[in-house]
Protein backbone atom coordinates (compact mmCIF):
# COMPACT_ATOMS: atom_id res chain seq x y z
CA UNK A 1 0.00 0.00 0.00
CA UNK A 2 2.93 2.38 0.89
CA UNK A 3 4.36 1.68 -2.34
CA UNK A 4 1.23 2.47 -4.42
CA UNK A 5 1.20 6.01 -2.43
CA UNK A 6 4.72 7.50 -2.68
CA UNK A 7 4.75 8.00 -6.49
CA UNK A 8 1.55 9.43 -6.03
CA UNK A 9 3.51 11.80 -3.27
CA UNK A 10 6.19 12.39 -5.12
CA UNK A 11 4.02 13.57 -8.06
CA UNK A 12 1.74 15.88 -5.92
CA UNK A 13 5.10 17.58 -4.42
CA UNK A 14 6.93 17.81 -8.24
CA UNK A 15 3.67 19.50 -9.68
CA UNK A 16 3.42 21.69 -6.49
CA UNK A 17 7.04 23.01 -6.62
CA UNK A 18 6.89 23.08 -10.78
CA UNK A 19 3.44 25.79 -9.62
CA UNK A 20 5.55 27.60 -7.16
CA UNK A 21 8.55 28.11 -9.12
CA UNK A 22 6.73 29.50 -12.34
CA UNK A 23 5.04 31.79 -10.32
CA UNK A 24 8.51 33.06 -8.98
CA UNK A 25 9.64 32.79 -12.91
CA UNK A 26 6.67 34.75 -13.58
CA UNK A 27 7.83 37.51 -11.07
CA UNK A 28 11.05 37.54 -11.97
CA UNK A 29 10.68 38.14 -15.53
CA UNK A 30 8.03 40.93 -14.53
CA UNK A 31 10.61 42.54 -12.60
CA UNK A 32 13.70 42.09 -14.79
CA UNK A 33 11.96 43.19 -18.17
CA UNK A 34 10.84 46.30 -16.55
CA UNK A 35 6.59 45.30 -16.32
CA UNK A 36 7.18 46.25 -12.74
CA UNK A 37 9.17 48.00 -10.53
CA UNK A 38 11.60 46.16 -8.23
CA UNK A 39 11.52 49.53 -6.52
CA UNK A 40 8.30 47.99 -5.08
CA UNK A 41 7.97 44.72 -5.76
CA UNK A 42 11.66 43.32 -5.92
CA UNK A 43 12.34 40.34 -7.11
CA UNK A 44 12.72 36.67 -5.93
CA UNK A 45 16.21 36.40 -6.73
CA UNK A 46 17.00 39.50 -4.58
CA UNK A 47 14.80 37.92 -1.83
CA UNK A 48 16.67 34.59 -1.79
CA UNK A 49 19.95 36.43 -1.79
CA UNK A 50 18.74 38.42 1.46
CA UNK A 51 17.75 35.40 2.68
CA UNK A 52 20.98 33.93 2.63
CA UNK A 53 23.01 36.86 3.67
CA UNK A 54 20.36 37.51 6.46
CA UNK A 55 21.60 33.62 7.93
CA UNK A 56 24.64 33.95 6.52
CA UNK A 57 25.99 37.26 8.77
CA UNK A 58 23.53 35.83 11.75
CA UNK A 59 21.62 39.47 11.71
CA UNK A 60 18.45 37.69 12.09
CA UNK A 61 18.97 34.89 14.83
CA UNK A 62 18.31 37.76 17.65
CA UNK A 63 15.51 38.96 15.69
CA UNK A 64 13.96 35.08 15.96
CA UNK A 65 14.65 34.74 19.14
CA UNK A 66 13.18 37.79 20.84
CA UNK A 67 10.53 37.05 18.63
CA UNK A 68 10.39 33.44 19.34
CA UNK A 69 9.97 34.13 23.20
CA UNK A 70 7.28 36.21 22.95
CA UNK A 71 5.18 33.21 20.42
CA UNK A 72 6.25 30.47 22.58
CA UNK A 73 5.34 32.17 26.21
CA UNK A 74 2.36 33.18 24.72
CA UNK A 75 1.10 29.76 23.26
CA UNK A 76 1.70 28.06 27.01
CA UNK A 77 0.38 30.60 28.90
CA UNK A 78 -2.65 31.15 26.45
CA UNK A 79 -2.86 27.20 25.97
CA UNK A 80 -2.83 26.50 29.93
CA UNK A 81 -5.49 29.64 30.42
CA UNK A 82 -7.80 28.44 27.60
CA UNK A 83 -7.63 24.97 29.13
CA UNK A 84 -7.69 25.76 32.70
CA UNK A 85 -10.69 27.75 32.00
CA UNK A 86 -12.72 25.88 29.57
CA UNK A 87 -12.20 22.76 32.15
CA UNK A 88 -13.87 24.99 35.01
CA UNK A 89 -16.69 25.90 32.98
CA UNK A 90 -17.12 22.56 31.61
CA UNK A 91 -17.12 20.69 34.94
CA UNK A 92 -19.16 24.22 37.07
CA UNK A 93 -22.54 24.30 35.77
CA UNK A 94 -23.36 27.51 37.67
CA UNK A 95 -19.60 29.06 36.31
CA UNK A 96 -20.79 28.17 33.02
CA UNK A 97 -24.17 30.36 33.06
CA UNK A 98 -22.67 33.12 34.22
CA UNK A 99 -19.62 33.17 32.21
CA UNK A 100 -20.37 31.92 29.00
CA UNK A 101 -21.85 34.90 27.39
CA UNK A 102 -19.06 36.82 29.13
CA UNK A 103 -16.60 35.07 27.21
CA UNK A 104 -18.10 35.00 23.95
CA UNK A 105 -18.83 38.86 24.46
CA UNK A 106 -14.84 39.11 25.31
CA UNK A 107 -14.02 37.28 22.02
CA UNK A 108 -15.57 39.88 20.10
CA UNK A 109 -13.27 42.54 20.85
CA UNK A 110 -11.04 42.47 18.11
CA UNK A 111 -7.60 42.06 19.69
CA UNK A 112 -5.78 43.92 17.82
CA UNK A 113 -7.37 47.61 19.03
CA UNK A 114 -6.50 46.57 22.11
CA UNK A 115 -2.36 46.85 21.36
CA UNK A 116 -1.67 50.06 22.18
CA UNK A 117 -3.43 49.69 25.41
CA UNK A 118 -0.78 46.56 26.28
CA UNK A 119 1.65 49.17 25.21
CA UNK A 120 0.81 51.45 27.07
CA UNK A 121 0.56 48.86 30.55
CA UNK A 122 3.31 46.51 30.12
CA UNK A 123 5.63 49.23 27.99
CA UNK A 124 7.90 48.40 24.67
CA UNK A 125 9.15 45.54 25.90
CA UNK A 126 8.13 41.51 25.53
CA UNK A 127 5.26 41.70 27.86
CA UNK A 128 2.84 43.62 25.79
CA UNK A 129 3.76 41.17 23.17
CA UNK A 130 3.38 38.24 25.16
CA UNK A 131 0.18 39.33 26.17
CA UNK A 132 -0.99 40.15 22.34
CA UNK A 133 -0.02 36.45 21.77
CA UNK A 134 -1.81 35.27 25.05
CA UNK A 135 -4.57 36.58 24.30
CA UNK A 136 -5.36 35.55 20.81
CA UNK A 137 -4.06 31.72 21.47
CA UNK A 138 -6.68 31.50 24.94
CA UNK A 139 -9.69 32.32 23.44
CA UNK A 140 -8.97 29.70 20.57
CA UNK A 141 -7.78 26.76 23.32
CA UNK A 142 -10.76 28.04 24.65
CA UNK A 143 -13.03 27.01 22.53
CA UNK A 144 -11.30 23.79 21.37
CA UNK A 145 -10.80 22.58 24.89
CA UNK A 146 -14.25 23.34 26.20
CA UNK A 147 -15.70 21.49 22.82
CA UNK A 148 -13.37 18.88 23.91
CA UNK A 149 -14.46 18.18 27.60
CA UNK A 150 -18.39 18.52 26.51
CA UNK A 151 -18.04 15.84 23.72
CA UNK A 152 -16.72 13.17 25.95
CA UNK A 153 -19.10 10.21 25.63
CA UNK A 154 -21.19 9.25 28.66
CA UNK A 155 -20.73 5.38 27.56
CA UNK A 156 -17.20 5.61 29.11
CA UNK A 157 -17.57 7.95 31.73
CA UNK A 158 -20.03 5.37 33.23
CA UNK A 159 -17.84 2.51 32.27
CA UNK A 160 -15.18 3.61 34.14
CA UNK A 161 -17.85 4.86 37.19
CA UNK A 162 -18.83 1.18 37.07
CA UNK A 163 -15.53 0.02 37.25
CA UNK A 164 -14.98 2.03 40.60
CA UNK A 165 -13.08 4.85 39.10
CA UNK A 166 -12.92 8.12 41.34
CA UNK A 167 -13.69 11.39 39.99
CA UNK A 168 -9.76 12.54 39.42
CA UNK A 169 -9.82 9.34 37.91
CA UNK A 170 -12.25 9.73 35.44
CA UNK A 171 -10.32 12.80 34.34
CA UNK A 172 -7.50 11.82 34.06
CA UNK A 173 -7.89 8.70 32.47
CA UNK A 174 -11.14 9.12 30.31
CA UNK A 175 -11.69 13.23 29.63
CA UNK A 176 -8.11 14.35 29.47
CA UNK A 177 -7.34 11.56 26.64
CA UNK A 178 -10.47 11.58 25.10
CA UNK A 179 -9.81 15.46 24.57
CA UNK A 180 -6.75 15.40 22.86
CA UNK A 181 -8.07 15.56 19.60
CA UNK A 182 -9.45 18.82 20.67
CA UNK A 183 -6.40 20.23 22.02
CA UNK A 184 -4.15 19.23 19.32
CA UNK A 185 -6.50 21.33 16.76
CA UNK A 186 -6.42 24.10 19.37
CA UNK A 187 -2.72 23.83 19.54
CA UNK A 188 -2.01 24.07 15.81
CA UNK A 189 -4.41 27.07 15.61
CA UNK A 190 -2.96 28.92 18.68
CA UNK A 191 0.81 28.40 17.03
CA UNK A 192 -0.29 30.28 14.23
CA UNK A 193 -1.80 33.29 16.23
CA UNK A 194 0.64 33.36 18.86
CA UNK A 195 3.15 34.24 16.38
CA UNK A 196 0.81 36.21 14.94
CA UNK A 197 0.54 38.21 18.05
CA UNK A 198 4.23 38.56 18.82
CA UNK A 199 4.66 39.89 15.52
CA UNK A 200 1.60 42.52 15.50
CA UNK A 201 2.94 44.03 19.05
CA UNK A 202 6.19 43.91 17.19
CA UNK A 203 4.87 46.32 14.86
CA UNK A 204 2.78 48.93 17.19
CA UNK A 205 6.06 49.29 19.06
CA UNK A 206 9.10 47.33 19.86
CA UNK A 207 13.08 48.08 19.73
CA UNK A 208 13.77 44.32 17.93
CA UNK A 209 12.26 41.25 16.55
CA UNK A 210 10.82 40.39 13.32
CA UNK A 211 7.97 42.29 13.43
CA UNK A 212 10.05 45.24 14.16
CA UNK A 213 12.78 43.87 10.86
CA UNK A 214 9.77 44.54 8.56
CA UNK A 215 8.37 47.74 9.94
CA UNK A 216 11.94 49.16 9.73
CA UNK A 217 12.90 48.14 6.41
CA UNK A 218 9.62 49.15 5.01
CA UNK A 219 9.92 52.76 6.40
CA UNK A 220 13.32 52.40 4.68
CA UNK A 221 11.62 51.46 1.48
CA UNK A 222 13.50 48.23 1.56
CA UNK A 223 10.80 45.81 -0.14
CA UNK A 224 13.68 43.03 -0.38
CA UNK A 225 14.30 43.30 3.27
CA UNK A 226 10.28 43.43 3.92
CA UNK A 227 10.12 39.70 1.71
CA UNK A 228 12.74 37.86 3.21
CA UNK A 229 11.70 38.98 6.57
CA UNK A 230 8.45 37.63 5.78
CA UNK A 231 10.23 34.39 4.26
CA UNK A 232 11.85 33.82 7.36
CA UNK A 233 8.30 34.03 9.55
CA UNK A 234 6.77 31.70 7.42
CA UNK A 235 9.85 29.39 7.67
CA UNK A 236 9.40 29.15 10.95
CA UNK A 237 5.89 28.94 11.27
CA UNK A 238 5.91 25.62 9.14
CA UNK A 239 9.14 24.46 11.21
CA UNK A 240 6.43 25.07 13.55
CA UNK A 241 3.40 23.66 12.44
CA UNK A 242 5.54 20.00 11.36
CA UNK A 243 6.31 19.95 15.07
CA UNK A 244 3.26 19.97 16.17
CA UNK A 245 1.81 17.33 13.56
CA UNK A 246 4.71 15.54 14.23
CA UNK A 247 3.74 15.35 18.05
CA UNK A 248 0.12 14.73 17.23
CA UNK A 249 0.99 11.83 15.01
CA UNK A 250 2.70 9.75 18.11
CA UNK A 251 -0.04 11.18 20.35
CA UNK A 252 -2.77 10.40 18.49
CA UNK A 253 -1.48 7.14 17.14
CA UNK A 254 -5.14 5.27 18.64
CA UNK A 255 -6.78 7.34 15.84
CA UNK A 256 -8.38 5.63 12.64
CA UNK A 257 -6.92 6.41 9.74
CA UNK A 258 -8.63 9.62 8.04
CA UNK A 259 -5.90 12.30 6.78
CA UNK B 1 -42.14 -13.59 46.84
CA UNK B 2 -39.36 -12.75 49.06
CA UNK B 3 -36.34 -12.88 50.53
CA UNK B 4 -37.85 -14.74 53.37
CA UNK B 5 -39.13 -17.36 51.26
CA UNK B 6 -36.73 -20.64 52.08
CA UNK B 7 -33.95 -21.44 49.81
CA UNK B 8 -35.84 -25.10 49.45
CA UNK B 9 -38.99 -23.83 48.07
CA UNK B 10 -37.27 -22.16 45.25
CA UNK B 11 -37.69 -23.49 42.11
CA UNK B 12 -34.59 -24.91 41.41
CA UNK B 13 -32.06 -23.89 38.33
CA UNK B 14 -30.93 -26.21 36.12
CA UNK B 15 -27.10 -25.38 36.38
CA UNK B 16 -27.80 -22.32 39.07
CA UNK B 17 -26.31 -22.37 42.84
CA UNK B 18 -28.31 -22.76 46.00
CA UNK B 19 -27.71 -19.12 47.32
CA UNK B 20 -29.46 -16.32 47.13
CA UNK B 21 -27.28 -13.52 45.17
CA UNK B 22 -29.52 -10.62 44.41
CA UNK B 23 -32.42 -9.96 46.52
CA UNK B 24 -34.69 -7.39 44.89
CA UNK B 25 -38.12 -6.29 46.92
CA UNK B 26 -41.06 -3.69 45.90
CA UNK B 27 -39.33 -1.52 43.20
CA UNK B 28 -40.98 1.08 42.35
CA UNK B 29 -39.64 3.63 40.01
CA UNK B 30 -40.39 6.72 38.47
CA UNK B 31 -39.30 10.11 36.52
CA UNK B 32 -40.11 13.46 37.83
CA UNK B 33 -41.21 14.72 33.79
CA UNK B 34 -41.36 18.77 33.34
CA UNK B 35 -44.75 18.85 32.30
CA UNK B 36 -46.51 15.78 33.13
CA UNK B 37 -45.87 15.03 36.81
CA UNK B 38 -44.42 11.91 36.99
CA UNK B 39 -43.44 8.71 34.38
CA UNK B 40 -43.94 5.75 35.97
CA UNK B 41 -41.30 3.17 34.94
CA UNK B 42 -41.27 0.75 37.15
CA UNK B 43 -44.15 -0.84 39.03
CA UNK B 44 -43.69 -3.88 42.13
CA UNK B 45 -41.01 -5.15 40.78
CA UNK B 46 -39.56 -8.05 43.11
CA UNK B 47 -37.35 -11.14 42.63
CA UNK B 48 -34.41 -12.86 43.66
CA UNK B 49 -31.11 -13.99 41.72
CA UNK B 50 -29.20 -17.28 42.56
CA UNK B 51 -25.46 -16.91 43.20
CA UNK B 52 -24.50 -19.08 40.23
CA UNK B 53 -27.68 -18.38 38.24
CA UNK B 54 -27.97 -17.58 34.89
CA UNK B 55 -30.68 -14.97 34.48
CA UNK B 56 -32.49 -13.53 31.50
CA UNK B 57 -35.15 -10.76 31.59
CA UNK B 58 -36.91 -9.66 28.59
CA UNK B 59 -39.64 -7.57 27.37
CA UNK B 60 -40.96 -5.08 24.47
CA UNK B 61 -38.96 -2.46 23.87
CA UNK B 62 -38.82 1.21 26.18
CA UNK B 63 -40.47 -0.79 29.09
CA UNK B 64 -37.75 -0.08 31.68
CA UNK B 65 -35.05 -2.59 31.33
CA UNK B 66 -32.42 0.16 31.48
CA UNK B 67 -34.16 1.66 34.70
CA UNK B 68 -33.82 -1.80 36.18
CA UNK B 69 -30.26 -2.92 35.48
CA UNK B 70 -29.26 1.00 36.67
CA UNK B 71 -30.69 0.24 39.28
CA UNK B 72 -29.67 -3.11 40.34
CA UNK B 73 -26.10 -1.83 39.16
CA UNK B 74 -25.98 0.91 41.54
CA UNK B 75 -26.03 3.73 39.29
CA UNK B 76 -29.45 5.17 40.02
CA UNK B 77 -31.76 4.72 43.03
CA UNK B 78 -35.32 3.34 43.05
CA UNK B 79 -38.10 5.62 44.23
CA UNK B 80 -39.03 2.86 46.51
CA UNK B 81 -38.02 -0.56 47.21
CA UNK B 82 -35.04 -2.30 48.12
CA UNK B 83 -32.22 -4.07 46.45
CA UNK B 84 -29.87 -6.87 48.41
CA UNK B 85 -26.79 -8.16 47.30
CA UNK B 86 -25.55 -10.51 49.28
CA UNK B 87 -27.35 -10.30 52.09
CA UNK B 88 -26.35 -6.25 52.10
CA UNK B 89 -28.33 -3.17 50.45
CA UNK B 90 -26.78 -1.84 47.17
CA UNK B 91 -25.66 1.89 48.30
CA UNK B 92 -24.13 2.97 44.37
CA UNK B 93 -21.64 1.02 42.76
CA UNK B 94 -20.34 -1.81 43.80
CA UNK B 95 -17.02 -3.83 43.16
CA UNK B 96 -18.77 -6.90 43.10
CA UNK B 97 -20.28 -6.07 39.91
CA UNK B 98 -19.27 -6.02 36.12
CA UNK B 99 -21.45 -4.47 33.70
CA UNK B 100 -21.78 -4.89 29.99
CA UNK B 101 -23.87 -2.48 27.77
CA UNK B 102 -25.01 -3.10 23.96
CA UNK B 103 -22.43 -0.29 22.83
CA UNK B 104 -18.86 -1.54 23.66
CA UNK B 105 -17.12 0.81 26.25
CA UNK B 106 -13.55 0.10 25.11
CA UNK B 107 -11.08 3.23 25.22
CA UNK B 108 -10.42 4.37 21.53
CA UNK B 109 -6.65 5.30 22.83
CA UNK B 110 -6.27 2.50 24.51
CA UNK B 111 -5.14 -1.42 22.83
CA UNK B 112 -6.90 -3.98 23.67
CA UNK B 113 -4.10 -4.68 26.62
CA UNK B 114 -4.31 -1.54 28.06
CA UNK B 115 -8.27 -1.91 27.93
CA UNK B 116 -8.04 -4.90 29.53
CA UNK B 117 -6.31 -3.76 32.76
CA UNK B 118 -7.96 -0.68 33.00
CA UNK B 119 -10.79 -1.86 35.43
CA UNK B 120 -7.88 -2.97 37.67
CA UNK B 121 -6.26 0.46 37.82
CA UNK B 122 -8.88 0.57 40.09
CA UNK B 123 -8.32 -2.10 42.75
CA UNK B 124 -4.84 -1.36 43.24
CA UNK B 125 -3.47 -4.49 40.96
CA UNK B 126 0.48 -3.20 40.47
CA UNK B 127 0.58 -3.19 36.38
CA UNK B 128 3.09 -5.96 35.93
CA UNK B 129 0.39 -8.36 37.93
CA UNK B 130 -2.83 -6.88 35.84
CA UNK B 131 -0.87 -7.20 32.27
CA UNK B 132 0.05 -10.80 33.48
CA UNK B 133 -3.65 -11.40 34.22
CA UNK B 134 -4.78 -9.31 30.96
CA UNK B 135 -2.29 -11.58 28.68
CA UNK B 136 -3.74 -14.62 30.23
CA UNK B 137 -7.78 -13.50 29.79
CA UNK B 138 -7.17 -12.50 25.73
CA UNK B 139 -5.56 -15.86 25.18
CA UNK B 140 -8.40 -17.34 26.64
CA UNK B 141 -10.87 -15.74 24.49
CA UNK B 142 -8.62 -16.26 21.24
CA UNK B 143 -7.57 -12.78 20.30
CA UNK B 144 -3.51 -13.73 21.27
CA UNK B 145 -1.50 -11.40 19.10
CA UNK B 146 -4.19 -8.30 18.88
CA UNK B 147 -2.99 -7.74 22.30
CA UNK B 148 -1.59 -4.25 20.67
CA UNK B 149 -4.32 -3.37 18.19
CA UNK B 150 -6.29 -0.15 18.66
CA UNK B 151 -10.31 -1.50 19.37
CA UNK B 152 -11.16 0.36 15.53
CA UNK B 153 -8.77 -1.69 14.09
CA UNK B 154 -11.45 -4.72 15.52
CA UNK B 155 -14.15 -6.35 14.07
CA UNK B 156 -17.55 -5.83 16.06
CA UNK B 157 -17.14 -9.29 17.75
CA UNK B 158 -13.92 -8.97 18.58
CA UNK B 159 -14.44 -5.69 20.56
CA UNK B 160 -17.45 -7.17 22.11
CA UNK B 161 -15.13 -10.15 23.41
CA UNK B 162 -12.74 -7.86 24.86
CA UNK B 163 -16.09 -5.73 26.53
CA UNK B 164 -16.52 -8.90 28.14
CA UNK B 165 -12.90 -9.88 29.33
CA UNK B 166 -12.33 -6.57 30.91
CA UNK B 167 -14.88 -7.24 33.09
CA UNK B 168 -13.70 -10.75 33.64
CA UNK B 169 -10.14 -8.90 34.77
CA UNK B 170 -12.21 -7.07 37.60
CA UNK B 171 -13.35 -10.32 38.73
CA UNK B 172 -16.82 -9.89 39.67
CA UNK B 173 -19.64 -11.92 41.47
CA UNK B 174 -22.30 -10.37 39.01
CA UNK B 175 -21.84 -9.81 35.65
CA UNK B 176 -24.79 -7.34 34.11
CA UNK B 177 -25.48 -7.21 30.45
CA UNK B 178 -27.59 -5.07 28.54
CA UNK B 179 -28.41 -6.55 25.11
CA UNK B 180 -25.02 -6.83 25.00
CA UNK B 181 -25.07 -8.78 21.20
CA UNK B 182 -27.74 -6.78 19.80
CA UNK B 183 -25.56 -4.74 17.79
CA UNK B 184 -23.88 -7.18 16.27
CA UNK B 185 -24.93 -9.74 13.12
CA UNK B 186 -26.53 -12.85 13.52
CA UNK B 187 -23.49 -15.08 12.71
CA UNK B 188 -21.37 -13.49 15.27
CA UNK B 189 -23.96 -13.14 17.60
CA UNK B 190 -24.52 -16.70 17.95
CA UNK B 191 -20.55 -17.41 18.41
CA UNK B 192 -20.49 -14.85 21.14
CA UNK B 193 -23.82 -16.64 22.40
CA UNK B 194 -21.64 -19.89 22.79
CA UNK B 195 -18.48 -17.71 24.04
CA UNK B 196 -20.62 -16.27 27.46
CA UNK B 197 -21.92 -19.77 28.25
CA UNK B 198 -18.51 -21.17 28.27
CA UNK B 199 -17.60 -17.89 30.13
CA UNK B 200 -20.03 -18.86 32.95
CA UNK B 201 -19.55 -22.26 32.88
CA UNK B 202 -15.69 -21.48 33.75
CA UNK B 203 -15.78 -19.24 36.48
CA UNK B 204 -20.09 -19.55 37.77
CA UNK B 205 -20.79 -16.11 37.85
CA UNK B 206 -24.17 -14.58 38.06
CA UNK B 207 -25.60 -13.39 35.40
CA UNK B 208 -28.19 -11.18 34.39
CA UNK B 209 -29.03 -10.67 30.61
CA UNK B 210 -31.28 -8.21 29.18
CA UNK B 211 -32.26 -9.10 25.80
CA UNK B 212 -35.23 -8.61 23.44
CA UNK B 213 -34.44 -11.20 21.10
CA UNK B 214 -36.02 -14.51 23.18
CA UNK B 215 -34.03 -16.51 21.06
CA UNK B 216 -31.43 -15.63 22.77
CA UNK B 217 -32.67 -15.51 25.99
CA UNK B 218 -33.97 -19.30 25.63
CA UNK B 219 -30.57 -20.48 24.46
CA UNK B 220 -28.71 -19.10 27.37
CA UNK B 221 -30.61 -18.78 30.89
CA UNK B 222 -31.84 -21.16 33.64
CA UNK B 223 -34.54 -18.90 33.73
CA UNK B 224 -36.60 -15.69 32.13
CA UNK B 225 -38.50 -13.02 33.58
CA UNK B 226 -40.99 -11.97 31.66
CA UNK B 227 -41.39 -7.66 31.99
CA UNK B 228 -44.58 -5.88 30.85
CA UNK B 229 -45.18 -2.99 28.60
CA UNK B 230 -44.28 0.12 30.63
CA UNK B 231 -44.78 0.61 33.57
CA UNK B 232 -42.93 -1.98 33.80
CA UNK B 233 -44.05 -5.13 36.34
CA UNK B 234 -43.04 -8.98 36.52
CA UNK B 235 -45.70 -10.10 34.29
CA UNK B 236 -44.29 -13.94 34.18
CA UNK B 237 -41.51 -16.05 35.16
CA UNK B 238 -40.34 -19.24 33.27
CA UNK B 239 -37.77 -22.11 34.00
CA UNK B 240 -35.77 -23.15 30.81
CA UNK B 241 -34.96 -26.75 31.72
CA UNK B 242 -33.05 -27.33 28.89
CA UNK B 243 -29.86 -29.39 29.65
CA UNK B 244 -26.51 -28.44 29.51
CA UNK B 245 -23.90 -27.73 27.67
CA UNK B 246 -26.24 -26.11 25.31
CA UNK B 247 -25.01 -25.20 21.52
CA UNK B 248 -26.55 -22.35 20.30
CA UNK B 249 -26.85 -24.27 16.88
CA UNK B 250 -28.52 -27.32 18.20
CA UNK B 251 -30.52 -26.37 21.18
CA UNK B 252 -33.13 -24.40 18.90
CA UNK B 253 -34.24 -27.96 16.93
CA UNK B 254 -35.28 -28.89 20.88
CA UNK B 255 -39.01 -29.97 21.42
CA UNK B 256 -38.98 -28.19 24.81
CA UNK B 257 -37.18 -24.99 23.28
CA UNK B 258 -39.59 -24.72 20.90
CA UNK B 259 -42.74 -25.16 22.70
CA UNK B 260 -40.95 -22.87 25.25
CA UNK B 261 -40.35 -20.50 22.81
CA UNK B 262 -44.17 -20.78 21.76
CA UNK B 263 -45.30 -20.31 24.87
CA UNK B 264 -43.24 -17.70 26.17
CA UNK B 265 -43.65 -15.44 22.67
CA UNK B 266 -47.37 -15.88 23.02
CA UNK B 267 -47.08 -13.59 26.29
CA UNK B 268 -44.18 -11.11 25.15
CA UNK B 269 -46.70 -10.55 21.77
CA UNK B 270 -49.56 -9.24 24.11
CA UNK B 271 -46.76 -6.84 25.70
CA UNK B 272 -45.02 -5.65 22.46
CA UNK B 273 -48.69 -5.19 21.33
CA UNK B 274 -49.89 -3.36 24.47
CA UNK B 275 -46.37 -1.03 24.50
CA UNK B 276 -47.14 -0.25 20.73
CA UNK B 277 -50.66 1.06 21.33
CA UNK B 278 -49.15 2.65 23.54
CA UNK B 279 -46.46 4.41 21.61
CA UNK B 280 -49.19 5.31 19.19
CA UNK B 281 -51.43 6.81 22.18
CA UNK B 282 -48.95 8.64 23.33
CA UNK B 283 -48.54 10.39 20.24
Amino acid sequence: MRDKKWPDTLKTILLRTAFVGGLLLVWEGLAAWGFADPFYVSRPSSILIDFKNLFVSGEIWPHIAITMQATLIGLILGCAGGVVTAFIMARFKLVEKIMDPLIVALYGIPKLALGPLFILWFGLGINSKIFLAFIWVFFIMYFNAYGGFKNVEPRLINAAKLMGASRAQIIFKIVLPSSFPWLFTGLRAGLGVALLGAIVGEYIGSMAGLGHLVQYAGNMFNTTRVFSTILVMTTLMMLMNEGVKFAERKILRWRPVDA
Amino acid sequence: MGCEVPVDNYPAPVWGGEEVRYCVGGLYHAFAGTDVPRISVLEDISFDVASHEFLAIVGPSGCGKSTLLNILSGLMKPSEGSVLLDGEPLAGISKKIGYISQLDSLLPWRTVLDNVTFGLEFRNVKTRRAREIARHLIAEAGLSGFENNYPHELSGGMKKRVDIIRVLAIDPEVIIMDEPFAALDVFTRELLQEYILNVWKETRKTIIFVTHDLTEAITLADRILLLSARPATIKAEYDIPLPRPRSPLEIRYNLTFIDLHRLIWRDLKVEVERSRSGVRCAR
